[in-house]
Parts: C-alpha cells; structure tokens; sequence
C-alpha cells in the first residue's frame, strides 16, 4: 500500500486576514489581484494594503463543493506538484443534441459544474472541470481550422476530423467564485459556446460578446479530456483531508474482495461435497416377508462413526396402478425405538393425448445427526392389497454433508459483494 | 488501512466460512437420530412401551403414522 | 557574441547598464525602472521609471536557456498592461543564428513568436473578432481571436525599439492553420509576428 507523503503546500506570497469575517486567507499566485474569501463570500483586493472588500458573493453554503475537491488542496498532475487556488462555477443554459429511432433534435437543458483552477509550483495552470457526470482537465488549444459554428449543425476546428454535429451549444454565467483570481471576478458574466465531440474529447469553442456593441470581444479555444475518478483521486491522494476518504474506499475494496471471494469458495464447496457419501448398510426386503400385524427385524445396522447419516427407503412395486406403505421403526442396542421413517410408495400409468405415461413416487428418506456410535437395528411393516408384489430396500448412507448452507452462503455473498462493491464505486 | 482493520475484516469473513462449514459438515439444523418426535408419537400411542418394551403395541402407532399419512380414514380399525 | 557590448549609465538613477546588442534601441534600467533612447553613445529617457514587479516568472533579463534544442538569450522584457490584467513579452535571441525572437507570457501560457517578414495596414477600428483579415502575405485568411487595446507599462534590459512608458498599443491576435498570429499597432510602427505555444517542459535553464 502506498505511503502518503505528505506534501508540503505551495509557498503563499501573501497571508492575511480576511475583513469581513476574520479568518485568514493565503495568495499563492503572484499575480492575483482578487481574493475572494471561501468562509464567508467577500471578495477583497490582494494588493492594496487595506485588503479592502470590493463587492460580497453569495455566502459558500448555497454552492459547496460536489465532491472532496476544495481550495487549498495538493494534487499531482502530469508529474508536477499543483494547488487549487480557485473555484468558479458555471451555470449552463444550453441546448443538447438527441438522437433517438432516427429523430433527431435539440433539447434545452440547464447545467452547473465547477471549474477548478490549478496553480503548478512555476506558476502555470490549468483548468480541472467537475460536474456531476466527472471529471475533465480543460486545455486551451490553438486551432488549427479555426471558425465558429454557424446555423449548420457540423464543425470542427481541428485538422484531420471531419466536421462532427455539435454537441452542445448555449451560454453559461458565473455564479460563484472562490479563491484567487487575476480578473476582477463578474458574477453572471455571461460566456457563448460550442461543443463537439471527436473520439473521447470534447472540443469547444467559447466567445464574450461585448453588451454595448454587441460585438464579440475574444474568442477562446478548448479541448476537454475525460479523467476518471480513480485519477483524480490518485492525484490528490498526498493530502490528509483524502486519508479518511481513502480508508474508507479501501475498507470497501476488502469487504467487496472478501465477499465475492467467500461466494466463489462455497459455490465450490457446493459441488465438492457430493462426494464422499459412503453406503453403511443395505438390505432389501420382499413384500411378501411383511405385513402390516408383525414386526420384520432387519440385519444389525452398525454406525460407527458419529454425524450425519442418509437413511433411504426404495421402493420396488412390481404392479403398476398399485400403492404400498411401508413403516422402518429404528431401534438403539437396547431395543428402544428411537426413530421411523414411512414410504408412501405408488405407481401410476396409463394413457392419454399426448401418449404413454407413469407417475411414481418410490422413494422416501430423511437426514439424521448421529450421536451414539453402536449397533442399531430396524422393524419394518407393510400395508399393502395382496396382488401389490415388490419389494423395498433400506439403505444407510454416511459422510453426508448439508449443502443448503453452502447455497445460502453464495447466494447471500453473491449479493453483498454486489452492494459492497457499489459502495466501493464512490471512491474509485 | 490499519492492519488491526484489515485482520478484522479478513477474520469476520473466516469466521462466516468457518461456521458455514462447520454447520454443512456437523448437520445443523438436522434433528437426532434418536428423535424425541418419534419416542412421543409412540409414548402416546403404547404409554408403557418404553418400560415393558412391548413390541405389540407397535401396531398401533403404526396404524396412526399409516392412516396420518396415506389420509385414510378408516372407519374399521383392525 | 557581444562585440559592440557597451555600458551606459542611467540617466535617473546612475546605475550600470549593459547594452549587448547594437540594435537595440530602448533600454530599461534593473534598478530604478526607467526607460531609456539610445541615441548614438548617449541615453535619453523616455517616459516615468517604472520597476516591473517580478511575479515569479521561469524567465528573468540575461538569462540563457534552451527550447526546443535551441539555446536563447533573454534580452529584455515588456510589460504591457490591459484591462483584464498584463502580460509580458521576453525579447530573445537564438544563438545559433543570432535570430530575434519572443516569448509571451501571460497567466501560465507561452508563446514562441518570430517576426513576419511583411504586414497589411489593417485599421484596428474595423477589425471584427471572429471575422477573417489578411495580415501579411504568408498569412491572408486569419480567423481574428481577440482585439484589445493596451498599454505600454515598462520595460526592463534590451528592447528592439523606442518605446516609452504609457504608449497606447493596439493587439489583434488571430489564428491561422495552428499558429497564433499577432499584429501589434504601436504609434510609430506595427508588427507582425508569427508565434507557437509551447510548455515550460520544453524549457530547460543552462
């Protein structure tokens, strides 16, 4: 299991105590002019000696974090050591492209996710997008067929892919910000975009249009790539605030192991213990040595071993269309009865539409727990018509094992290994 | 995770398997050869077999097994 | 290298400044910020001193380092300020060919640019972002990213022309077939450069 090393935090270039609420606040990038204050929404100014509050947010209640992910945090990208200084998060008025049974269309939807800014220790950033869906690391890219979309639903702004439907295409406006920012920070300053999708990477395009002239302002270029949660929580694995969450995933990766592996090693118990039933004793018994006034006494049954034993009774009835019962009483070496097992025994047979059929029952038998060694021995009676001839065998059977525990048991492990390893999923 | 964790987990699930064996192997559930079901059916039927071991009397509890079980309900005992 | 290296004084402050380059025609002195002309063997200052803060950049005046398996010199460096904050511009030499060069580096991101040989007068009022202009022979279909006009906030080492603390400067970026072009109209002069981003990986100090 890896060792966390705890790694030390970007050294900040500034700390002071926020205004508004007192608590205190670290720039790490040189070049922030805004902090906006994660405790209580005030957005202060980093350079003056002041500190002064330019303008208050909402307070950070109404936007938490969506997962583990906060400011301040650590985290290993592409080799390099990174901290997340800010958070802005998006809210996405946009139309979605659908495709169903051959229809398409565009539907309007409404989305929010937040943009996480990653400062690198020389001062280079990226962006870390997290929604509800996942996890995205943003890029901004130089196009190499650069256009914006028009009316026509294909586009593409790489070479080497063709024009691709656009996926997705809105506005989205800032509605909450924490952290360090170069800009001043606009809530609901309101951006235009464009996406499509080329293999697994989404590539947008997004512009600012200037209120006053309705001209567009800048043009930007991005492309997004999936990470998946396994990454990212690697990625931020060397900070004590993901200790407990780690723990926690990796007790759920056992109980999931564990329980898939208990499930696997009673199915095979299962099969495996058909074997090993060893026949103790055997006797057949005419019809015509029994009756249903005098008891027939069997051979000595000697158990030898203590456990579970199989006693059988088959029944051999000669006559079609004719029934039979058949009672074994058990007795111990002193002649007590101590047990009974009856066969019900028929044989049917006859014809109808759809041919030739026979329905029998001609066997019985019962499970015992053998708690004495010792010689054994059983009576036996028999009702039957006169004309029923046939015969019953009384077997004995050691070395029986109850396989309905090992059935539970898969069954019950199959289950919980399935709901362990959906809770295992939220961390990995 | 603390090893004393991880024994723990592996333990419970040792022990569940232990038990299940022990369980399938030693017949829980399965009730003694020498059944009490069987002895009161007959204490009922022959009240003194098990003090003069009469074996006569065994007739009659087999006749109340056989009528309980094929449903015959005999209006001539025998 | 450095065959007409001269040291001026500073005309504010006095200090020693070092002039490798005998094209260069404005320097901007480490200690007290202030721009200076060169003008045969004197200075003449130009504009307020103003001492650029240093933000931490990889790159600093006078350094030599390596991109992209070519070594560089920093020559100089140019703070342009905007509304949404600055950026700088590293003026460098290649010294395998003495070939001029710069790197832009604004909030993270870099950019390697090479002078174009030519440009179009373009007015920078009728420029349209998110429309296509001709900037230059070579690159006649640039699709125009973003316009802003700027501010010459100061300068620091060896800088290719005049410039003076203040000036207004118009940019219009573009981009054409993967490469970022940018067209920079000063009061005096108007270039274009041709640039490619690169990573600060690609970036190893000597």
């Amino acid at each position: 299991m890896a060792t966390i090393i705890k790694e030390e935090k970007l050294s900040s270039i500034e700390q002071f105590n926020c205004n508004s609420c007192g608590n205190g606040l670290e720039v790490f990038n040189p070049r922030a002019k805004y902090i906006s204050c994660q405790y209580c929404g005030s957005v202060l100014d980093t350079k003056s000696e002041q500190h002064e509050i330019l303008m208050s947010m909402s307070p950070p209640t109404e936007h938490q974090p969506m997962s583990f992910i906060k400011v301040g945090l650590l985290a290993n990208f592409f080799d390099k050591k990174y901290q997340v200084i800010a958070r802005t998060r998006w809210q996405q008025d946009y139309y979605e492209y659908w495709s169903e049974e051959g229809e398409t269309g565009y539907s309007r939807e409404l989305w929010i996710y937040d943009e996480w800014l990653m400062i690198s220790e020389q001062r280079t950033y990226f962006y870390l997008v997290e929604d509800k869906d996942g996890y995205y690391i943003s890029e901004e890219i130089v196009p190499d067929n650069p256009s914006l979309p028009n009316e026509s639903s294909h586009w593409s702004f790489m070479k080497n892919q063709r024009p691709q439907i656009i996926n997705e295409y809105g506005s989205a406006s800032v509605i909450y910000f924490e952290g360090e920012s170069n800009y001043q920070i606009k809530l609901n300053d309101l951006i235009q975009f464009a996406s499509y999708k080329h293999k697994n990477t989404i590539y947008t395009a997004e512009w600012r249009i200037n209120e006053l002239n309705n001209q567009i302002k800048e043009i930007e270029f991005f492309k997004e790539d999936k990470i998946s949660k396994k990454e990212i929580i690697q990625a931020f694995e060397n900070n004590e605030e993901l200790d407990g969450l780690r723990r926690k995933g990796e007790i759920w990766q056992w109980l999931t192991y564990g329980a898939f592996a208990s499930a696997i090693l009673f199915f095979v118990l299962m099969f495996t213990s058909f074997g090993g039933t060893k026949q103790v004793f055997t006797q057949t018994f005419n019809f015509a040595e029994l009756n249903d006034s005098a008891l027939f006494k069997s051979k000595p049954i000697q158990l030898d071993e203590t456990g579970l034993y199989c006693i059988e009774l088959r029944g051999g009835i000669e006559v079609t269309n004719s029934e039979a019962f058949v009672l074994a009483y058990f007795l111990n070496n002193e002649d007590e009865v101590i047990n009974h097992l009856d066969g019900d025994f028929s044989v049917y047979s006859g014809f109808d539409s759809d041919g030739y059929w026979t329905e029998s029952t001609e066997e019985a038998d019962k499970l015992v727990k053998v708690k004495e060694t010792g010689t054994y021995h059983a009576k036996l009676m028999l009702d039957r018509e006169d004309a029923v001839t046939g015969s019953v065998t009384l077997n004995i059977f050691s070395g029986v094992v109850l396989t309905r525990y090992y059935v539970i048991g898969w069954l019950i492990f199959l289950l919980l290994g399935f709901i362990f390893r959906s809770s295992m999923k939220k961390y990995f | 995770m603390k090893n004393f964790t991880k024994a723990l987990i592996v333990g419970c699930f040792v022990a569940i398997a232990g038990l299940t064996y022990a369980s399938s192997v030693r017949g829980l559930g399965i009730s003694a050869f020498k059944s009490h079901k069987t002895m009161d059916q007959i204490k009922k039927d022959c009240p003194n077999y098990y003090t003069n071991k009469d074996g006569q009397c065994l007739r009659t509890s087999f006749r109340s097994i056989y009528f309980l079980r094929t449903g015959y309900t005999s209006s001539t005992g025998k | 290298m450095a065959l007409f290296a001269r040291e001026f004084e500073c005309p504010s402050c006095g200090g020693r400044i070092k002039r490798e380059n005998a094209a260069s025609k404005s320097l901007g002195c480490p200690y007290c910020g202030q721009t200076s002309h060169v003008s045969g063997d004197s200075l003449s200052m130009a504009g307020t001193p103003n001492l650029l803060i240093d933000y931490g950049s990889m790159f600093s005046v006078g350094m030599v380092a390596t991109l992209r398996g070519r070594r560089f010199r920093v020559s100089g460096k140019l703070r342009i300020a905007y509304e949404d904050g600055f950026w700088d511009e590293w003026y460098i030499q290649f010294l395998d060919n003495n070939q001029d060069a710069w790197i832009q580096e604004d909030d993270g991101g870099f950019i390697l640019f090479e002078p174009a040989t030519d440009y179009e007068r373009l007015s920078f009022h009728d420029i349209k972002v998110g429309g296509y202009y001709s900037f230059s022979n070579a690159y006649q279909q640039v699709f125009v990213t973003s316009k802003s006009r700027a501010k010459v906030e100061g300068g620091e080492g060896e800088l290719p022309f005049a410039i003076i603390p203040g000036d207004i400067a118009d940019f219009v970026e573009g981009v054409e077939d993967g490469k970022v072009i940018s067209m920079e109209i000063l009061p005096k002069e108007t270039h274009i450069s041709v640039g490619t981003p690169f990573k600060l990986d690609e970036v190893s100090l000597n």
